[in-house]
């Protein structure tokens, strides 16, 4: 007789827990509907530390300095990353033939700073490798880097790391595969890897939205902030929007995800098309 | 007919101007006939004057001449008298024909009155004139002197006094024009205050009129614009003018009717896109929460599967211990057969040996009937003796009725030997058989064991692409929520506008309150005192090595 390793069903007392703690400190909204998706996410963590119940288990994360590192795992669990390769490629259409000829050029910016905040597993930084790299061919002097943070160690480690199964990186054109990815020797494997010169251009860093400031020395040219908003309430949106754009140049870009939408709040930015908006002077 | 604005300010400039014309036709008429009759005064009036006035000085002067012509002697000086009064009576001919053009038909009567006098004066002149240039003496002078003071001067008084009658006729008739002017001038005045007081009172009626008829119009098309302007698109727009306005506020009608169709249609569009919205939102939810669960299930699977291979595993070695003892167990049952007959043997041996028991116990009752025979003789000395030999006598007994127990279990024991012997012999096949199979167990635990590890690694693959699907519908949860969301608030806003049908209210969703901010634990207080909770991340970690890599 084979024995199921089955997880353990999580109280809504454990749940409330879990919810106050996310919603106030990530600003992400955990409905109660979330909870068959927290309880089996966070089933593996609790196995993890070796306890029986979510009870002790929560204990245990929220108990003072040692759950430190718990807490992020718990955090890497119950966030959702999404990411692709060319995800929303507009926005990348609209970089290469609106903001590099028009804003660069009309600045005499040879050296462009962008921000993926809330990148996941990276690919959306390396997405913009490519589109930057690419265009570099005909502008040899352009310089850029990539700031790329999550709240999550794990998906950031992954970033850091490079590495997509094949299927990940299937809708890229080869020519682009090519150029930028390296695949794996091993055929069973099937795995590639951004190649090293790409990966220099991106740096990881953690970064957690609902923090009071965010910890970066300098402004941005361009942010992309797709697809995060919609994981916040409103107030914590526009919180969040208004941090960001204090990291945006006057003139800078910010792009955000197909879904979401900045009306009704008092932010410096103009739209200039859908997701699609400008720093202005405040 | 439309009367616009334009034709009511054009009418009432029209009426206006044309007052102004009738006043400046009426003022320059009067003006005109009076400078006529000015004119008449000053050319016709006023010569006419003149020259009779003149008419009588030639007379006076004639006459004083035909005295003079009595009086003088001197031939020199008549032939100038004569000379004198031709002139004079050329002149005042001269003057009578002017007098007599510019007269009118009374004074041509006049007129011909006095040519009539001046006729007979002249020839009563030439009779003094013959006279006096004659040969003069008493009777001629005498004579000359009769006719000049009876018939030359009274045809000359006569002829004076006609004229002096033009004079007085002329001079009649300037107070008659004078008079005819002056009523002249206050018909004209009087004509002009009644044009001037009818055409204000026109000009004020129209001015009322036109000022009535636009702010009527203009409130109403304010009062419509202003409710349009609140959202209103209710409001009843009537357009009774026929103007500007009025078209103006069939516009704003027109509008209000396209506003209506199309905020209806917003608002329809924004209904369905935030029920559909809603519908994806919860969809995309229970496609989430089914995706988890296929994902929990999943990694239930794999572990499971996990164990099954390791359990697999275990079998397989299990089935090759088996064969192995199997064949030890026929080697050893074959033993074991030998065994058995030699028991059997034992046993035949062991029956012979009871029975010599048997005996022995026969023999050892009776020895022990004869001691307690031996013992009763001896009365209170055997006594003990008696006990003991009672006691030899039961163990003798028990050990004949035990001998022959053990005879009767040996021979069936001899059975029993001799069919386990039979059995174990005819096992011997069955477990060789055993091993065999046992054999073919293990060969296919093996087979097994790389299957499930396949399907292993599949349930792997499996649980990644649950996992991205479980983040995938999580997302686009996330992202209908936000659409749904966004659709409620153009609803709200699209509220604004009043189209009549309750448009607002029939399908207005309820906008779920955004929750409360939860009490913050002691946990939290303690996360919050930290402004930022960055990890530095050990940046050197390369899981893998680009060795592993090559060009794509």
């Amino acid at each position: 007789m084979i024995e199921l390793s089955t997880g353990v069903k999580m109280k809504d007392s454990d749940f409330r827990r879990i919810k106050e703690y996310i919603e106030n400190e990530v600003g992400i909204k955990l409905p109660y509907i979330k909870k068959t998706m927290v309880e089996s996410r966070l089933n593996k963590r609790r196995n993890a530390v070796g306890v029986q119940t979510f009870n002790e288990y929560l204990d245990h994360v929220f108990a003072p300095g040692v759950g430190k590192v718990e807490l992020i795992n718990m955090i890497d669990a119950v966030t959702t990353n999404k990411t692709d390769f060319f995800r929303e490629p507009e926005h990348f259409h609209f970089l290469t033939t609106q903001v590099l000829p028009s804003y660069a050029d009309k600045n005499n910016l040879k050296y462009i700073k962008l921000w993926s905040a809330g990148c996941s597993t990276g690919e959306e930084a390396y997405t913009t490798c490519m589109v930057l790299n690419d265009y570099l061919r005909s502008h040899p002097s352009f310089h850029y880097n990539i700031l790329a943070t999550d709240i999550s160690t794990e998906v950031l480690r992954k970033g850091m790391n490079a590495v997509y199964s094949m299927e990940r990186v299937a809708k890229i054109p080869l020519e682009t595969k090519k150029r930028y990815l390296l695949k794996s020797k091993d055929k069973t494997k099937n795995t590639v890897r951004i190649i090293p010169e790409l990966r220099k251009k991106v740096t990881f860093q953690q970064l957690n939205f609902m923090d009071d400031y965010y910890d970066i020395s300098y402004k941005f040219d361009v942010v992309f902030c797709r697809n995060v908003l919609i994981y916040f309430n409103k107030p914590t949106q526009e919180k969040v929007i208004r941090k960001i754009s204090r990291k945006i140049k006057t003139g800078g870009y910010l792009f955000l995800g197909h879904s979401e939408t900045i009306i009704d709040m008092k932010l410096p930015l103009k739209q200039l098309g859908p997701t699609i908006f400008q720093k202005i002077d405040a | 007919m439309k009367f616009t604005i334009k034709a009511k300010l054009i009418l009432a400039t029209i009426v206006q101007l044309s007052a102004a014309l009738v006043v400046f036709y009426i003022g320059n008429n009067n003006a005109y006939q009076l400078n006529k009759k000015i004119d008449e005064i000053i050319k016709v009036n006023t010569q006419r004057i003149n020259l009779s006035a003149k008419i009588a000085e030639d007379v006076q002067f004639i006459t004083k001449r035909e005295k003079d012509l009595i009086l003088s002697k001197d031939r020199e000086v008549l032939m100038d008298l004569v000379k004198q009064v031709d002139a004079r009576t050329e002149d005042m001919e001269n003057r009578y024909a002017e007098l007599k053009d510019i007269s009118d038909e009374k004074g041509v009567e006049i007129l011909d009155n006095f040519q009539l006098r001046w006729s007979e004066y002249t020839s009563s002149f030439a009779k003094i004139k013959s006279l006096s240039m004659g040969v003069k003496n008493d009777s001629t002078e005498q004579l000359a002197y009769e006719i000049s003071s009876t018939t030359a001067r009274q045809k000359a008084l006569e002829a004076v006094t006609i004229v002096s009658q033009i004079v007085r006729k002329n001079e009649k008739a300037l107070e008659a024009a004078n008079l005819e002017t002056n009523a002249l001038y206050e018909s004209g005045e009087r004509l002009m205050w009644i044009i001037l007081g009818v055409s204000l009172l026109v000009a004020t009626v129209l001015a009322f009129w036109i000022i009535i008829t636009i702010t009527s119009s203009i409130h109403k098309a304010m009062s419509a614009i202003k409710a349009v302007s609140e959202g209103d698109l209710t409001v009843n727009i009537e357009s009774t003018n026929k103007d500007e306005i009025g078209d103006l506020l069939e516009y704003l009608k027109d509008m209000i009717v396209k506003l209506k169709e199309v905020i209806t249609f917003v608002s329809t569009a924004a209904d369905q896109i935030a029920a559909a919205s809603e519908q994806m939102s919860s969809s995309s939810q229970q496609m989430s929460q089914g995706s988890t669960e296929q994902a929990a299930s999943t990694e239930e699977v794999s572990s499971s599967m996990e164990e099954m291979v390791s359990n697999i595993q275990q079998n397989t070695e299990n089935a090759q211990a088996t064969e192995k003892i199997a064949i030890k167990a026929s080697d050893d049952i074959r033993e074991g057969s030998h065994s058995v007959n030699e028991t059997v043997q034992s046993m035949k041996l062991i029956a012979n040996k009871i029975s010599i028991i048997s005996e022995i116990a026969r023999q050892t009752n009776l020895l022990a009937l004869n001691a307690a025979v031996e013992a009763a003789r001896a009365g209170e000395h055997g006594k003990g003796f008696a006990v003991v030999a009672a006691e030899v006598r039961k163990l003798a007994e028990r050990s004949q009725v035990a001998a022959t127990e053990i005879n009767t279990l040996s021979s069936s024991s001899v059975e029993t030997a001799v069919t386990s012997g039979r059995l174990l012999v005819e096992i011997v096949p069955n477990i060789q058989k055993t091993a065999s199979l046992v054999q073919e167990i293990a060969a296919a635990s093996i087979e097994q064991n790389s299957g499930a590890s396949q399907v292993n690694s599949a349930i792997q693959q499996l649980n990644l692409v649950v996992q991205s699907n479980a983040a995938t519908s999580e997302e686009m949860s996330a992202s209908a929520e936000e659409l749904a969301n966004q659709a409620s608030e153009l609803r709200e806003a699209i509220i604004f506008f009043n189209v009549g049908n309750n448009l607002g209210k029939k399908s207005r969703r309820k906008v779920k309150p955004r929750k409360k901010k939860p009490e913050v634990s002691e946990h939290m207080i303690a996360a919050k005192s930290k402004k930022s909770s960055g990890v530095v991340l050990d940046m050197d970690v390369d899981d893998d090595s680009d060795e592993e890599y090559e060009q794509f």
